[in-house]
Formats: C-alpha cells, structure tokens, sequence
C-alpha cells in the first residue's frame, strides 16, 4: 500500500505547479597549469587543478520553485559542490518573486531575497547556470562569485506583443545589503573562468598565494549598513535580440571594517547583448568595467583602488540535440591607488569551446575546452611567473530530473 | 490606420461537374511583397449582406486544443470559431501560467502542468494573444472568428477553405507578423454554386519577423 501511495503521491507532485529539480554531474577533468586553484587559496584561475586531475561527482544542484499564492513564486537554489565549503550544501539563491498577471501593457514584477542582478546573458538555465558553455564568461564568474543583491528588485516593462508593436521597454531598480566584501576576489586574484557560484554562507580560502594558508571569506555580509542599489534598462526585440545596460553601485564605505573584513565600495557598468539568428545560431557579447577599492584615505575613496574590465564574443549553434558553442574573451584590473603596498595587475584572454548534447530528457553529456591566458603580477610575490598558460578539458555528464 | 496596399490576382474557374450539394470553395496564398509564403496567417471570409444572416457562427462542439510545447505555444497560430472553447494543456516539464489581457478575452490560467484548467470560452471575434507570465518570451495567438469560414496557410503560404455557400463575403486576413492588431481587409469576393476560386494575394508593407528562432532550450529559465 504504501508504494502505492508513494507513486500517487509522486505522479500528483509531478504534474502540480510546484517543480522539483535536482541535478548531479559526474565529471572527468583534466587541467594542464602550474598554479593552483583559487579553491585551495591558489593564483589560478580555474575551478579544478592539475592535482584534481581525474573523476569527479558532482556538483549537485537542487532546485525548488512553486507558487505560494497565485501571484507570488517562490525560489529556492542550492548546490553542494563537493569542494570543502563550510556547509556542503548550500544555498545561492532564495527568492520570493512577485508576478501579477499583466492585465495592461504595462507588467510589473518584484523580487524579494538573494538573487543575481540582470547582468548575465549567458547564465539562463535553471540554478543560474550557462545554457552554452560549462564554465561561464570571466565577468559572470565573477557575478556568480562576487555578486548577489540581498535585498529588493522591482521591474518594469512596457510589453510589445499585445500592442501589435515588436518589441519591449523595461527598468529594473534594485537595493540590497550583505555585499560589502565584493571585490576582494577580483583584486587578489583577478577574473576567472569556472561555473563555481559562491553560496549566500559558504567561505572561500584567502586568496594570498599560498594553498592551505588561514584565513577565509564570506562574501555575503553587511559591514558599513549601507544600502546598495543597481539601475537598468532592458530593450527586447521579438525574440530575436535583448539588450541590457546596469549601473551597479554596493555604495560600501571602504573605511568601515569588522573583525574579519573591509567593507569595499564596488561599482561597475555592464552592458549586454544576445542576439538570435534564423537557423539556430546565437550571438551573446557583453562587456563589465568598473572599480573596487578599500581603506581609509582622505578623499574617501580608499587607499588602494582597483579597476577593471571584460568582455566577451560568444556564438553558438544548435543543430537539432547537439549545440556547438565558442567564446572569446578579455580581461583586465589595474591598481590604481596603493600598487606599491600591493599590486595586483591582471591581463588575459581566453578561449572556450563547448559541445554540448541532450541524450535524453534526463541525461545532457558536456565537452569543454579551455585556454586562459594571463598575467597576474601577484603570483610573483610566490615565487610563480607572472604570465600562465592554464588549460583545462572537461567532459561531463549532467542527469537532471525535474518532479 | 496604416495604409496597406495589395494586389490580387482573381482566377475563378468554373467547373461543369456539380457535386450533389453544391458548395464553392477558395484556394488562396500569400506571399510577402519580395513573393516569398507567408505561413501562420489566418484568412476568414465573413459573409455580407442578405447571406451574413443564413450563416450563424457555429461553435466547434469538442474543445479545439492550445498546448504547450517545449515553452512554445502550439500552434503557434491559431484560428476557432465565434463561442469555441479551447483548452490549454501544458505538456513541458516546467509548470506555464497563460494569460490574455486582450479585449476580445481577458483570462488567466493559475501556474499549472499536465490538463488542471477547464475549456475557456471565447465568446467575442478578434485577437487574443496569449502570454506565460513565467516565461516571457512565450507568445501565442488565437484568432476568433466571426464567420465559420476560415483556414490558416501552411509552410508554402497556401490555404484551403472548402464548403462555402454562394454569397458574398469579406476576405480578411491577419498574422502574427502584420504590424496591425486588426485583420486586413483584403477584398470582397462572390461565389456562386460550386465554384472553385484561387486567390494569389501579395501582402504589401514590411512584415515583421518570424517569432521562435531561438528553438528548444534544455533547462532554459530566465
């Protein structure tokens, strides 16, 4: 009787409106790099080292979203990754969405909770990660490390196809906390390109070089209690083409600190575009620039300033249950303030090349190059040469199950 | 209104053999002004004057089916009767909310999967287009029709509307890529007994582009 109930049960959950998704990879990598990841407190840029060369399980994602009224959605992602994080399974969004059912032209939507602001082109599939590519652009690696507005977001868009016209206008406008120590990655360390998200409570090692050193942080943390805020504006064409353009500001006071961390004032512009095309072709380009920077210094600004840029050309095609997708991109940070205390100078560029598959409702099979080419004058305080070739070949197979 | 002109070309052709009711029948396909098919359109010949009032609306007795499709309405298009119920199944995995906020049927159906919600009726002609308020970039189109003669052209841009009685009618149009909410009023035909009428019209002005190249996307959210 009871497997009875437990399959009705089941079959009644899977058809209702609240969907259930875990997913797991099991992953062969294998990293050629002298340098060790930023996970074991590395100067290398990817999420798997040449020491973790082999097999691994995982990560997992698990993924709740479902109405709680008939207006409010409520989200709920969380991954373990499998990498020694302070909790091995961990939250990386928990949103409460407010969606009316647009009765005008007009449509409005709010979030509530911890959730990515609209920068990414790329990161579309559920648990905000790429359909494209495993491993994400340098500035959404960065995104997904760094950046997470905890807080409120509302939009609004003007829509198009109830009007006969092509095409939408929107504005979002977003304020948050808990996001002062965002920067801290990009200035230590520099952009990197991996799918790894930083939870709402996980810690990442101090990136000082030195695998294995003490020290941590959290990046999801209010130090100075001000509040952040993000403005953008979202143009959609049909379904052919949406461009994006944000202004984010964490307004953290850089001479503010606690017992473990600055709070660092971070600001960037970020602008995207993807573009469809008739037989199965897309375009994503995006570009982030911006500045972080920390201390106290008279003019306020901080005593060590950091600016930075990226942006990236990705195309990809599909071809029935097979995509091909290749993305090239560029990097840079420059210290502006404070280089003789700690220079932390960064170019690059890289190459990523990915196939992807869909075996089956339940099982995608993923290959994925990558070459990354940098220069990080911080590895020579470890003795390593600036300048580092890292290349990395990933086949993964992913099985998802949505009840 | 914008001005849209169009050019038709009218071939009837008469046959001698009379079927044993008899009835007439359009042929017609559209193209684009560069003559290249226009597909997903909708034509609807709307009966005038003393024949308007021998042709009430018929509603189509079985729901006609709207689903779901890898976040694509399917179809894409389409065309029912004045008072026709249409369902809304959703056959993805991921639960879809469709709504309309159209005048001709203002609905909302609560997020669901699988077959949750009962027939909606549309009572009123005109356009209703359809949205997901999960997944915006779903866009669906129901054109009510205030006449039983209708079709929608396939790939080639071509459609068939068979067992027409004799009368006069309006030939109007509308698809998904016009720029217009309102169908084009193309011309008026009359059709006498059995006969067989092919229509070749050349659809002026820019069109807009085809929705749905992007395809199927594997776990797509956002």
């Amino acid at each position: 009787m009871l497997w009875v109930s437990t399959l009705f049960t089941s079959a009644c959950w899977a058809s209702g409106p609240h969907e259930f998704t875990a997913q797991i990879d099991l992953r062969l990598t294998a990293a050629d790099s002298s340098l060790s990841s930023f996970r074991s407190g590395g100067l290398g840029l990817l999420r798997y080292d040449a020491s973790q060369n082999g097999a691994h399980i995982g990560p997992l994602l698990l993924d709740y979203s479902g109405p709680v009224t008939d207006t409010l959605r409520a989200s709920v992602t969380a991954f373990a990754t499998g990498d020694a994080d302070k909790n091995p399974i961990d939250l990386t969004e928990a949103i409460l969405e407010w969606r009316p059912v647009p009765v005008s032209l007009l449509r409005w939507r709010a979030r509530l909770g911890a959730f990515y602001p609209p920068v990414s082109m790329e990161n579309r599939g559920i648990g905000w990660q790429s359909l494209y590519t495993l491993s994400s652009s340098a500035i959404n690696t960065w995104i997904g490390e760094e950046v997470r507005a905890i807080g409120a977001e509302l939009n609004l868009t003007a829509t198009g196809a109830g009007s006969g016209r092509s095409f939408d206008i929107g504005g979002v406008v977003g304020v948050y906390g808990w996001n002062d120590p965002m920067g801290v990655l990009i200035q230590k360390r520099g952009w990197a390109i991996h799918d790894r998200q930083t939870a709402l409570f996980g810690r990442l090692p101090d990136i000082n070089g030195i695998p294995g050193a003490d020290g941590s942080y959290e990046l999801f943390r209010e130090i100075d209690h001000r509040i952040g805020y993000y403005g953008g504006l979202e143009f959609t064409y049909l379904d052919r083409v949406v461009a994006r353009a944000l202004h984010y500001d964490n307004r953290g006071d850089p001479a503010i600190h606690d017992s473990q961390e600055y709070a660092w004032l971070s600001r960037f512009n970020a602008y995207g575009v993807r573009i469809e095309l008739p037989g199965a072709w897309t375009l994503i380009a995006q570009r982030l620039d911006g500045d972080t920077s920390v201390g106290v210094s008279a003019d306020g600004r901080g005593n060590h300033i950091l600016a930075y840029w990226s942006d990236f050309l990705l195309v990809s095609k599909a071809f029935g249950r097979h995509r091909l997708s290749a993305r090239y991109e560029q990097f840079h940070t420059t210290t502006e303030r404070g280089a003789t205390r700690f220079d932390s100078h960064q170019d690059g560029e890289a190459l990523t090349l990915a196939y992807r598959m869909d075996l089956s409702d339940h099982w995608q099979m993923t290959v994925e190059g990558l070459r990354v080419n940098s220069t990080l004058r911080h590895r020579l305080r470890i003795g390593e040469l600036p300048n580092a070739v890292e290349s990395s070949l990933q086949l993964v197979a992913r099985y998802s199950l949505t009840l | 209104m914008r001005s849209v002109a169009f050019t038709t070309s009218l071939v009837a052709v008469l046959l001698l053999a009379a079927p044993l009711v008899p009835a007439a029948e359009l042929r017609a396909s559209l193209t684009d002004r560069d003559l290249v098919p226009v597909s997903d359109t909708v034509l609807i010949l709307s009966p005038v004057g003393e024949s308007r009032s021998a042709t009430i609306p018929r509603a189509a007795s079985p729901p006609v089916v709207m689903d779901q499709v890898n976040m694509q309405f399917e179809p894409a298009v389409l065309v029912i009767p004045q008072g026709a119920k249409v369902t809304f199944p959703n056959s993805d995995s991921v639960a879809h909310q469709v709504y309309s906020f159209s005048p001709a049927k203002r609905f909302a159906l609560g997020l669901y999967r699988g077959v949750r919600h009962a027939p909606v009726d549309f009572e009123q002609p005109g356009l209703v287009v359809l949205g997901c308020n999960i997944h915006d970039f779903m866009i669906g189109y129901i054109v009510v029709a205030d006449s039983p003669y209708f079709g929608k052209t396939n790939g080639a841009g071509e459609v068939q509307i068979t067992d027409l009685p004799a009368g006069t009618y309006t030939v109007k149009a509308w698809g998904p890529r016009f720029k217009d909410k309102e169908a084009r009023v193309l011309q008026k035909i009359t059709l006498r007994g059995d006969d067989k009428l092919t229509l070749n019209v050349k659809l002026e002005g820019s069109l807009l582009p085809v929705r749905g190249v992007a395809g199927k996307m594997k776990g797509l959210r956002y």
